[in-house]
């Protein structure tokens, strides 16, 4: 039925691997696996241009895409089982539209990079925390209306989003915010790279640490309470984490649709829904997914296409497929 | 072990769901509750559990007051079967029955091989093993209860609260829950249970309490609780308790 857990983990892991070095070794400018290899394990430094190609321009960006697809994956798939809900991504809580909302605000006002990241950011967190506090209002700690809130908090972002458009200037920042909508990887810069993953890794830790709980989330509130879980305390951490992880992906990346929707749907095919499992299985698959669209993006025509388009037009049929199917691991 | 001291509880702090509630349960003793549609069975039990916040009294738990405790040292005591579960992802029975360890993991733990091995002896104590790998999502009404009831076991606790726990069960499943509940009590599991049928007291026979109209209206042995004029006042119909093979069932009377 299911494969084996420790064999799907290394065979994972392994294309991972491969998918990482050949992301590095493809672009506009090819260098050899081989070459890849010497420079980055062996110190070999005698082709000048590969090796800053690689270091200041590959490296960050495929350490970028593996992160980023490993963030919506995992964080996908904890909020899934947070709300028992196969149907929600990472972006339930309105963290794309708030992140989005800041961009906009940031290249509004001219903004460097780092300002647009900070913004996005920041202001997905603010979104997050506005749903989970109108949460709290209708009393009750139900994750039914935690997501209610999300949708809500999300639409108001939203059209403060399309505010921003209309008002911004259609001859560059227009272009820019929609751009950034559409979510990319190119301005990734090695500075800001940096403390954007750890804290990824950070939040992403905490996930993996307490994942087997979130099998008992996903069968109920009343049961979760009924085996000891103090709700709101597991709730807030899964929520902080998640939320941290998104954002800080969604700051460098820009919003990238339908990789923490379809994720965890793959991985529940191959391991079974027992977060246990799902969850590494889902970050791994994850990784390689985005790294894989992300070469896609930079290689198929001379220019970039947006990551958001190439991700929807991947995962749309494929998510129509795995409906047609049904045996994508829900009920 | 578990004693219910003069609770009272409403949802909206005017109408009262239930109030003037006392009893006591002590180790192995199966408290069997009647009562007809909505008058507060499954509230009671949801406030034994703590799932729901008194308005009026106290509950203690081997002299503990409840409202003191936290989730993790309630789960300890009491395990609770819901009347209905429905699981949006399909885990398997085992994975379910092991879930049940949960109040004796750590935060950041995970079930090892010896709760796996715990989960598995549970099966086989209600003889669903050939059931581990199945989908919780995919298996009948009944052996769904039964997975859960591995679960609450797993837990172990000492007081079991069941919420009609063969409300959904065929006839044959009935008398099958009904026995196992007589082997659990005598394993020394204190047990509360609601549910609409008399005759399940009887054949328990257990002690009866009939909730109605907000309050227990009787409590005591189920030979001198449940008789033809308590059934009429609660279910308001006219009801035969006769003999057959030396034990009582409830028969609908003709008119």
């Amino acid at each position: 039925m299911h494969w084996n857990y420790k064999t799907t983990l290394i065979v994972l892991l392994c294309v991972l691997i491969a998918i990482f070095f050949a992301s590095i070794s493809v672009g506009r400018y090819v260098i050899s696996i081989d070459s890849v290899l010497k420079i980055l394990f062996f110190g070999d430094r005698s082709d000048s241009t590969a090796t800053l190609v690689i270091f200041n321009v590959r490296l960050p960006r495929v350490i970028a895409a593996l992160t980023v697809g490993a963030s919506l994956a995992v964080t996908g798939a904890a909020f899934q089982g947070l709300f028992k809900n196969p149907l929600v991504s990472s972006y339930q809580l309105g963290v794309s539209s708030g992140a989005g909302f800041g961009a906009a605000l940031a290249i509004t006002l001219a903004g460097s990079t780092l300002m647009i990241q900070g913004y996005a950011f920041f202001f997905g967190i603010i979104a997050v925390l506005a749903s989970f506090a109108m949460s709290r209002i209708y009393k009750g700690s139900s994750t039914l209306t935690l997501i209610l809130s999300g949708i809500i908090v999300g639409s108001f972002f939203s059209a403060l989003v399309s505010l921003m458009q209309y008002i911004a200037d259609p001859r560059d920042t227009l272009p820019s915010i929609v751009f950034w909508l559409m979510g990319s990887l190119a301005s990734i810069r090695v500075s800001s790279l940096l403390p954007t993953v750890i804290v990824i890794v950070a939040g992403i830790t905490v996930l993996m640490l307490v994942r087997w709980r979130i099998n008992i989330l996903a069968m109920g509130e009343d049961e979760a309470r009924s085996l000891g879980i103090n709700l709101r305390v597991l709730v807030s951490l899964v929520v902080a984490c998640c939320t941290i992880v998104t954002a800080s992906a969604v700051c460098i990346s820009g919003v990238i649709g339908w990789v923490g929707l379809v994720i965890p749907h793959i991985g529940r095919m191959l391991v079974g829904p027992d977060y246990k499992k799902l969850l590494p299985v889902s970050l791994l698959i994850g990784a390689s997914y985005l790294l894989v669209i992300d070469d896609i993006a930079r290689t198929l025509i001379s220019g970039e296409l947006p990551l958001g388009i190439l991700t929807a037009l991947v995962g749309t049929p494929f998510f129509g497929y795995l409906l047609w199917k049904a045996k994508a691991g829900w009920s | 072990m578990l004693k219910v001291d003069d609770v009272a509880f409403s949802y909206d702090g005017k109408k009262k769901v239930f109030e003037n509630i006392s009893f006591s349960l002590k180790q192995g003793e199966v408290l069997c509750i009647l009562g007809p549609n909505g008058s507060g069975k499954s509230t009671l039990l949801r406030c034994l559990n703590s799932l729901l916040t008194l308005n009026n009294g106290n509950i203690s738990l081997n002299g503990k007051d409840m409202t003191r405790m936290s989730r993790k040292e309630l789960a300890a005591q009491l395990g609770f079967l819901p009347q209905i579960h429905v699981s949006t992802f399909p885990f398997s029975v085992l994975e379910v029955a092991v879930m049940g360890r949960a109040p004796h993991l750590g935060l950041a733990e995970s079930p090892s091989e010896k709760d796996y091995a715990l989960a598995k002896e549970n099966l086989e104590l209600l003889g669903i093993s050939p059931l581990a790998d199945k989908p919780y999502t995919q298996i009948s009404g009944g052996e769904r209860q039964l997975a859960l009831i591995a679960m609450v076991l797993t837990q172990k606790p000492r007081i079991l609260l069941l919420d009609e726990p063969t409300s959904h069960l065929d006839f044959g499943n009935q008398i099958r829950m009904l026995e196992l509940i007589k082997k659990l009590s005598t394993k020394g599991f204190s047990i509360v249970l609601t549910t609409h049928f008399p005759d399940h007291a009887f054949h328990l026979s257990s002690t009866v309490a009939i909730i109605n109209k907000g309050t227990f209206m009787a409590a005591g042995p189920a030979d001198t609780v449940i008789t033809e004029e308590n059934l009429k006042r609660i279910y308001g119909i006219d009801v035969q308790i006769a003999y057959v093979n030396s034990s009582k069932i409830c028969v609908p009377a003709k008119k």
